[in-house]
């Protein structure tokens, strides 16, 4: 990606991005959401975080890659184990990184 | 004409939230850097977006080359929870001018907007114009800073140590955080295998596929499950 690709990505998602936060502070009283779009809404950042996360921890060099030996693997399940049992951030992170470095370098 | 009490309530309430506001900005600067991103272009995502799982989202998908028109795409859905904010803070806010209104808009975070949301609805006497820009400039400020020194460690912690590992992660905790109840996980696990299997489609639109169908799994068994417990109460 080039700097003007990247300069463009970066207008569209912020201009887009400010849209979606305005739209009813400014629409507000003339413009009603119907109840499937905000019922639908509410499964849009567990759907699009997990297709990120899935595919970055599984495929290694365009290669489904499912085995202990992984360490991006082992250390996602972890990762995922620690972040739903004490909802903490640094901690995730943390133990998942540097198990993720253990796996990688011994 | 701005309330200054009701400014430092607002910082004050978001506050403590700043523990999972600093290594979250910290590790977008790094990634950033690691992505090869100059600092001014680090500068101007952070202040042109400023919605941290998107800018992650946006520099992952950099760094594998995706198409453009994928980034924007991925970003901007991962942002249309925004809606709903705006939906649900309008209200408060509905006698500032025009100038106020882009200004909290823009601001606006998840922690900003869920502070804010319960505060007003326990204190309906609030200046809620100055209570939620206190509460929001203060976390556009720090993760402002955070993500600047991000970016200053990254260019000196080589790539090689794969910190752009941190990225996933980063979604994990923030993913397992918000997760509420089966429909969501149904959601979770249909869109994260879709998303492995068609990987190698073109253009990485197996994403954008992943997304829709993990949405549409995630709202079609909370109606299906809601329907079967109104049955069951009626037996």
């Amino acid at each position: 990606m080039n700097n003007t690709q990247l300069i463009l990505t970066i207008i569209f998602i912020g201009i887009g991005t400010f849209l979606f936060r305005f739209s009813f502070i400014y629409l507000y009283g003339r413009f009603e959401l119907p109840n499937w779009i905000r019922r639908a809404m509410r499964y849009v950042p567990p759907a699009v975080l997990s297709a990120l996360i899935f595919p970055a921890i599984v495929i290694k060099d365009e290669i489904i890659w499912i085995s202990p030996q992984n360490p991006r693997l082992i250390a996602g399940i972890v990762a995922i184990i620690i972040a739903w049992k004490t909802k903490k951030l640094l901690l995730t992170i943390g133990v998942g990184m540097v198990l993720f470095w253990l796996i990688s370098f011994i | 004409m701005i309330n200054k009490k009701s400014v430092s309530r607002g910082i004050k309430i978001v506050t403590p939230l700043m523990l999972g506001i600093i290594p979250f900005g910290l590790i977008s600067g790094i990634s950033a850097a690691n992505t090869g991103l100059s600092l001014g272009m680090t500068m101007l995502m952070s202040i042109g977006i400023f919605a941290g799982a998107s800018q992650l989202a946006a520099l992952q998908l950099i760094s594998i080359n995706a198409n453009m028109l994928v980034i924007i795409y991925t970003a901007l859905i991962i942002n249309l929870r925004m809606m709903l904010y705006s939906l649900s803070i309008a209200p408060y806010i509905q006698k500032v001018n025009i100038k106020w209104k882009i200004l909290l808009a823009y601001s606006m975070t998840d922690q900003s907007y869920a502070m804010s949301s319960v505060h007003f609805m326990n204190n309906p006497d609030e200046d809620k114009k100055s209570f939620f820009f206190g509460a929001s400039i203060s976390i556009w400020l720090i993760w402002q800073i955070s993500t600047l020194v991000g970016y200053l460690m990254g260019s000196i912690i080589p790539p090689e140590l794969g910190l752009d590992f941190g990225i996933p992660l980063t979604f994990i905790a923030i993913l397992l955080k918000g997760v509420a109840g089966w429909p969501g996980v149904i959601a979770i696990i249909t869109s994260g295998t879709v998303a492995v299997l068609a990987a190698q489609f073109p253009m990485n639109i197996g994403l954008v596929l992943a997304a829709i169908i993990g949405i549409i799994s995630g709202s079609l068994s909370e109606r299906i499950l809601s329907k079967k417990r109104e049955v069951s109460e009626n037996e």
